[in-house]
């Protein structure tokens, strides 16, 4: 992918050491991976909820 | 008090039925190949049909669709019933081991504690002990006093409530009919909500988007509150109705005050409350899936069942045109199960094969998934349309890929990997 498209699409984790790079500490991003690899590791039908309602 | 409809309400037009996907998506060869509908998961019960706030974007009665003039304010024993007995029967059918039911309203709380407990108990009693029963309640607060919120908990009702932000942004557009302010009465539900005694019964807190307002500030004060989670929703709108504020003119004022407020939670230290759209968007950027139907691509699971026992689709489809939610069943002679097969409710479950052809070249459209099905209505084609909210979105998703993207670099630089 070139220019703008590079900027858009998604991120590429593959080659990366998730689980080795999580840092210790309560961030957002170290959140965000923590679901990824909980996703990962115990992979299930994910369903959209009903948005009008925050949970 | 019972809200108050003025001649200023909108004239709804004509019934109109989409070409997309009403007459143009072909199921049975959808089926031919494969594709099976993921059964409801959430069932949204209108419990009661008024509102006591007059909130000037509310797609339920200032919008296109006037249905809820014609039917009961609250819901009938016969129906009650019918909806309880159809949602069990669903979750037997397809083995279900859990199903959430959201009491929704207009204004759940004005049905009244008893009614409330009425439904909750009878559908508890019609799922199968192989089933968890999980039930929310959505709220404007203005009604959730002590009493009502410790029924609630003892029920097991978790509760999210409505908040614009600060007192100023909330009163902007979430007022009460007669023009006085909701929010003292919404500040002492949610000084009560976030007390620790409370904790365990608060889902928390959705708030209106307004580009007009400050958003770091709006943040700040829906954080007041400690709400284990934030969810932004950009006001229905779609290419016949577009955003007041012109998103739909090639500005990103809604995409621009988004990324205001993820720059506010993204760089705190530590995770201060959970925001769905971001988090769900970041899930997408690095190869997850969506948990939410406002972006992503995963199958849209959700019934919704009127006070007369209509069965219908998303209620933010109310937006669109009069009539939009309707499939034609009522719980009261069909199965959930029939709703299924509605070329609407499977619109929403066919991932990229709903999406434009405008869309599937734009590189966003994994993560994006053409946003909220509501906001891409076109009235001479239908739902398969990018969303009116396209730029913002597209802006949005943008800023936080390169955030993303910049701080995992930084760490693999820093791990020596």
């Amino acid at each position: 992918v070139h220019g703008d498209e590079a900027e858009s699409s998604l991120i590429d984790v593959t080659g990366m050491p998730l689980a080795r790079l999580i840092p210790s500490d309560d961030s957002v991003l170290t959140n965000s991976l923590r679901r990824l690899l909980a996703d990962m590791d115990h992979p299930q039908e994910v369903i959209s909820a009903f948005s009008n309602y925050p949970q | 008090m019972t809200r108050a409809r003025t001649a200023q309400l909108p004239v709804a037009a004509p019934r109109r039925t989409p070409a997309w996907p009403h007459e143009l998506l072909d199921i049975g060869q959808l089926r031919a190949q494969g594709w099976r509908a993921s059964p409801f998961q959430d069932v949204v019960l209108k419990v009661h049909q008024r509102c006591n706030l007059a909130c000037d974007y509310c797609y339920v009665y200032t919008m296109s669709d006037q249905t809820w003039r014609g039917r009961p304010a609250t819901m009938p024993a016969q129906v009650r019933l019918a909806a309880a007995q159809r949602i069990g029967e669903h979750v037997r059918e397809h083995g279900l081991t859990s199903v959430r039911v959201i009491l929704h309203g207009g204004e759940p709380l004005l049905a009244g504690r008893e009614q409330l407990l009425s439904i909750i108990a009878d559908v508890r009693a019609t799922l199968p002990g192989t089933c968890h029963g999980e039930f929310g309640l959505q709220t404007n607060g203005v009604l959730l006093d002590e009493q009502t919120l410790q029924t609630l908990q003892e029920h097991s009702v978790a509760v999210g409530v409505s908040l614009d932000g600060t007192l100023a942004n909330n009163d902007r557009h979430r007022r009460r009919a007669d023009g006085q302010s909701s929010y003292p009465a919404v500040h002492r539900a949610l000084t009560l909500l976030s007390d620790p005694r409370y904790r365990s019964a608060y889902a928390g807190l959705l708030c209106t988007v307004d580009p007009h307002s400050e958003p770091v500030a709006c943040y700040e004060a829906l954080l007041s509150y400690a709400p284990p989670m934030i969810d932004f929703l950009l006001p229905h709108a779609n290419w016949e109705s577009p955003p007041r504020s012109g998103a739909d003119s090639g500005g990103t004022p809604y995409g621009g005050w988004l990324i205001a407020v993820f720059e506010r939670w993204y760089t705190s230290e530590r995770k201060e409350t959970r925001i769905r759209l971001f988090e769900e968007i970041i899930s997408l950027l690095l190869g997850g899936r969506s948990r939410t139907e406002q972006v992503g691509l995963s199958p849209v699971a959700v019934a919704v069942i009127e006070t007369d026992g209509m069965i219908e689709q998303v209620d933010s489809l109310k937006s669109a045109y009069d009539g939009a939610c309707e499939t034609g069943l009522n719980v009261l002679s069909d199965p959930l199960d029939a709703a299924l097969d509605h070329p609407g409710v499977v619109a929403r479950q066919i991932g990229l094969a709903a999406l434009s052809e405008l869309c599937l070249s734009c590189a966003v459209h994994l993560t994006c998934g053409a946003g909220h099905y509501a906001h891409r209505y076109r009235p001479d084609n239908g739902f398969r349309n990018p969303s009116v909210y396209c730029a913002d979105l597209r802006l949005l998703i943008t800023h936080i890929r390169r955030r993303i993207s910049a701080d995992l670099a930084r760490h693999v630089e820093a791990s020596g990997t």
